[in-house]
């Protein structure tokens, strides 16, 4: 009974000291591990913008750096991180529209990341050559670089090239003026002219899109309505509701249903992001039934017509306190195969081998004869009271849809007045 | 035999001990309220004194800077009228069909449970969902209003492109998402009336509206009250159809004073404007509860 009391407790003690022995084994491993491992955190603003293979590749290349993403929407990102900012719990890498980084810039939330740019032109510069401007410009505010643009989009103008063909008329419309007289000429009981969004339902990028082909300005980040380019902006949408060439509840519309009326047959004419052609395609025929081009400018105003893109930047935070890791994490983003197969189902690159890619072409037959415009986007300038701004812009653009014999120059001068007092 | 003093203090042990116990029963509900709730509104009434705003580095104590503003911005002013005929249209519309549908779940006796079931639905979608749901029947030449308008040889009226029938929609709309729940407050007060108060007054020569005006009003009248703030404070705080359904367009006809608060705070990230919103909403509704308290206090 003793002996076996004995031997109990020898047991029991040689298990707490295996325990022990086990816990401090694990501990001191696990401190290293810690100190060897970086974890980056990363917000993307779309599910879609996440590589497929989920940094598979970089963590194998790069064992001590773990990239832990969220998904937080592009919609709400820039206050998300101001809050988490200060609580010290911001991430490494944000991505936010491009109309996002004035604010966070002026409250001090961004890394300059320029001297880490310079690093990597000098490490790889064929990765960095690779690189559009608009890729650099996105991402900077008034002279410092935050970060890098790998995505953006731009609208393209967008037709019914059979009924354009039908009817004999030429295409693509070389001005504004010819985008609305084939619209009232393709009218019908069961089609629209053109399709255009009219509700408050999103930013108006589309409207200055077509503000920017038309050749319109803008002054310290502030567009100018007051000008020929916004007038004729006006007066286009007047004339869009006027002449029956839009929608009766155009003023309605969302993204979702001017989309649907032309990818559905019911419209001739609309402006369209480039991530929504491989959609389009499916239920149309590219080069037979529909076609796109770089918009056209206003009458008068070729000189000053330019294609505005969106972009969505990788913002790198203040707080970050891996420099280093999260250059490594761009510059893995940025890699051709990886930026491929985002570019491919989602939105285009400005990676730009990507795009005369023969991958990439056969799945975007369309891309070929848009290779030329890609070069030359031009970023949609922003504001620090930019979401301002775009309400002041909806009132405009509401205002012409409603009011569609109103004097066009009173109203751009009504709301430039508004715009002003923003400056 | 107790004497008096023992009686006292007996009583006045029963008396605290019944304190306490409310005090405990009570005690999770009024720290998840104050933690909850409290801090946001204090915190927001606060910011609302500073000038919090993305575009300025800073928040400069500005005192009643951001409620004078508030005041002289036609945005603001136009939230706080079309919130109003808002209001007033779903308190009119909803009261009525409120009082109409619990009078007649009152009544019926077959399948009680499963009209007063139906009854709740609305209530129990989410209110994008009811959103996309009114959005289908009234945008598009397809949808069921205009298809019924077009089959009765009428023409297809654009709903949500004119800024007073867009504002009438988003009224009815809401009143279908939230009188439910008042037609239930109105139903638990139904209940309660004593049936002999009917039959007296029937043996009296009392007609149906007579009874309906001397004891049924007067019997639910804590719960009429009930139902207006409820209709109220849902309807000044109503944003989760409005925004879908017309995101606060066309022009501004439906942005109403919640729709405004969040354009403001999320959209322009203009914090404390936004904090001057919602203490101004929450002044509204507190003050439109204590006036129906009042109207509704029993005599």
């Amino acid at each position: 009974m003793v002996r076996c009391d004995r031997a109990g407790r020898r047991v029991a003690a040689t298990g707490v000291r295996a325990t022990l022995w086990a816990l401090a084994i694990g501990l001191l491993f696990g401190s290293v591990h810690a100190q060897q491992s970086v974890e980056i955190t990363m917000w993307f603003g779309r599910q879609n913008f996440i590589p497929a293979d989920a940094f598979e590749t970089f963590h194998r290349e790069n064992p001590g750096i773990r990239v832990k993403t969220d998904v937080i929407p592009l919609e709400q990102a820039v206050a998300d991180v101001l809050r988490t900012a200060r609580a010290g719990q911001a991430p490494d890498i944000v991505q936010v529209p491009a109309d996002g980084v004035p604010p966070l810039a002026l409250q001090g939330a961004l890394y300059d990341f320029g001297p880490l740019l310079a690093k990597w032109q000098a490490e790889e510069p064929a990765s960095y050559a690779n690189l559009a401007q608009a890729a650099f410009d996105f991402a900077t505010y008034q002279g410092t670089a935050h970060g890098v643009a790998l995505h953006y989009g731009p609208y393209w103008f967008t037709y019914r090239i059979d009924w354009f063909e039908e009817a004999g008329i030429p295409h693509p419309p070389a001005t504004w003026d010819d985008v609305l007289a084939a619209g009232r000429a393709l009218r019908k009981a069961d089609r629209i002219g053109f399709s255009v969004i009219g509700s408050r339902a999103h930013d108006p990028v589309w409207f200055l899109a077509t503000y920017m082909a038309m050749g319109g300005q803008w002054v310290d980040g502030v567009p100018q309505l007051d000008s020929d380019a916004g007038r004729y902006l006006l007066g286009f949408y007047q004339a869009l509701v006027r002449d029956d060439i839009a929608h009766p509840e155009t003023l309605a519309w969302t993204s979702g249903e001017m989309r649907a009326a032309f990818i559905g047959g019911g419209a001739a004419q609309a402006m369209i992001g480039d991530n929504i052609y491989p959609t389009l395609n499916q239920s149309l025929a590219y080069g037979t039934q529909w076609a796109g081009s770089p918009p056209p400018p206003r009458p008068g105003g070729e000189a000053d017509n330019r294609v505005m893109a969106l972009g969505w930047p990788y913002l790198v935070t203040a707080g970050t306190q891996h420099p280093e890791a999260v250059l490594k994490v761009l510059q893995y983003l940025a890699r051709p195969e990886i930026v491929a197969e985002v570019a491919l189902r989602y939105q285009p690159t400005t990676v730009l081998p990507v795009m005369t890619d023969p991958g990439y072409v056969e799945a975007k037959p369309w891309a070929p004869d848009f290779a030329a415009p890609f070069a030359e986007l031009v970023p949609l300038p922003s504001h620090p009271r930019q979401p301002q701004i775009y309400q002041i812009l909806l009132d405009a653009m509401q205002d012409a849809l409603q009011n569609p014999n109103a004097d066009a120059a009173a109203m751009a001068a009504r709301y430039q007045a508004q715009l002003d007092e923003l400056r | 035999m107790t004497t008096p003093l023992e009686h006292r203090r007996a009583v006045r042990r029963k008396r605290w001990g019944t304190a306490l116990t409310l005090f405990v029963l009570l005690g999770p509900a009024v720290v998840m309220v104050i933690g909850v709730l409290g801090y946001a509104v204090v915190s927001g009434a606060i910011t609302s004194l500073f000038r919090v705003e993305v575009w300025t580095l800073g928040t400069p104590f500005v005192g009643f800077e951001n409620y004078q503003r508030l005041f002289r911005s036609a945005t603001f002013v136009n939230s706080l009228t079309r919130s109003l005929i808002f209001v007033a249209g779903t308190i009119v519309l909803g009261i009525v069909l409120s009082m109409g549908f619990a009078l007649v779940l009152h009544a019926v006796r077959w399948g009680r449970g499963l009209f007063r079931a139906i009854a709740l639905i609305p209530y129990l979608v989410s209110g994008v969902a009811a959103a996309v749901m009114w959005r289908f029947l009234f945008t598009g030449d397809t949808s069921l209003i205009n298809m019924g308008l077009i089959a009765a040889g009428q023409q297809a009226i654009p709903w949500l492109a004119r800024p007073n029938l867009a504002l009438v929609v988003v009224t009815l709309a809401n009143v279908w998402f939230i009188s439910p729940f008042s037609t239930l407050i109105l139903l638990g007060g139904l209940q309660g009336i004593d049936p002999q108060l009917y039959e007296a007054a029937k043996i009296d020569g009392a007609r149906t509206h007579q009874c309906f005006k001397h004891i049924t009003l007067p019997s639910i009248a804590p719960m009429m009250a009930l139902s207006f703030m409820w209709l109220s404070f849902a309807s000044f705080n109503m944003f989760d159809i409005i925004l879908p359904l017309t995101g606060g367009g066309p022009g501004r006809a439906t942005e109403v004073l919640a729709v405004h608060m969040y354009q403001l705070a999320f959209r322009d990230l203009n914090y404390s404007t936004a904090s001057a919103v919602m203490v101004v909403l929450l002044v509204i509704n507190v003050a439109f509860s204590l006036a129906y308290l009042r109207l509704f206090r029993p005599r």
